[in-house]
């Protein structure tokens, strides 16, 4: 899977991914998005180019969002594609992470929080 | 889907290398018999739980044998069936988790057999001749309710 990350203004972090976010794909970018987590307080996961979603993937959407929310920092997530929204929600994570319809939704989201 | 009946399967290693290989067969098995999207999706996503657990937690460091999935698909019913040399594991009685109340307190393992369930129609496991055999069926959804209600009968004067 590949990533690809953005500053926008307000110093939030627009993180692509693309592609298959299944065991390969977690491990493709495991350490990338944790060393982004560390560092910044304000990310955005835009999903629209993520066409699989697993459980191995949703494990690390949350250890990340988990580790920028105990900073105090926003960590959303945006436009999934319709089954992998349905993945989002059977795990339960549209309850825990902020998620999106869009990538302006999302960056409108993280400009207006505390 | 229409038609019978059909029957494919593939023997693969115990590693987690070949489960993206597997999703990308079961992928191309299913586009071929003109299967919907939400179907693929679906299959795709339980074997991938089901062969990352095996993987990751069924051998303790010393994976053996091979692992048999075979994807059985017709317009009543399609089915998934894994089979492997695993420690005996079932996942039919994993109990479902709790929903986390908060990010802070999410459990971060154990969706996988959750997944699994929500998005089948039922699942059937055995220990059959020294294996683990899982079976994962997917029946075609119900067509929806229409909630209109039937109009009511005009009352014609008589």
């Amino acid at each position: 899977m590949e990533m690809h990350v953005a500053p926008l203004s307000g110093g939030i972090q627009h993180v692509t991914l693309d592609g298959a976010f299944d065991i390969r794909g977690a491990a493709d970018v495991d350490l990338r998005m944790a060393t982004l987590a560390g560092a910044h307080d304000r990310i955005l996961v835009d999903l629209s180019r993520v066409t699989f979603l697993a459980s191995i993937g949703i494990r690390t959407l949350l250890v990340n969002a988990r580790s920028v929310a105990r900073r105090g920092g926003r960590f959303v997530l945006a436009a999934p594609q319709p089954m992998v929204n349905e993945s989002l929600t059977t795990a339960g994570i549209v309850d825990l992470i902020p998620t999106l319809p869009t990538v302006d939704g999302a960056i409108e989201a993280l400009s207006t929080a505390a | 889907m229409s038609g019978p009946q059909e029957q494919v399967s593939i023997r693969i290693a115990p590693r987690a290398e070949a489960v993206p290989h597997l999703r990308e067969w079961l992928a191309a098995r299913l586009t071929d018999r003109a299967a919907d999207a939400h179907l693929a999706y679906a299959v795709q996503l339980c074997a991938e739980e089901i062969v990352t657990n095996i993987v990751t937690h069924g051998y303790d460091g010393a994976p053996s044998g091979m692992i048999d999935v075979q994807l059985t698909h017709g317009p009543a019913r399609t089915t998934l069936m894994v089979e492997d040399d695993a420690r005996p594991f079932d996942p039919t009685r994993v109990p479902t988790p709790p929903r986390p109340a908060s990010l802070a307190t999410a459990p971060i393992g154990g969706l996988g057999v959750h997944m699994v369930r929500q998005s089948s129609s039922a699942m059937d496991y055995a220990r059959v001749g020294g294996r683990n055999r899982l079976a994962v069926h997917f029946d075609p959804a119900p067509a929806p309710i229409d909630p209109t209600p039937a109009p009511a009968p005009i009352d014609k004067p008589t």
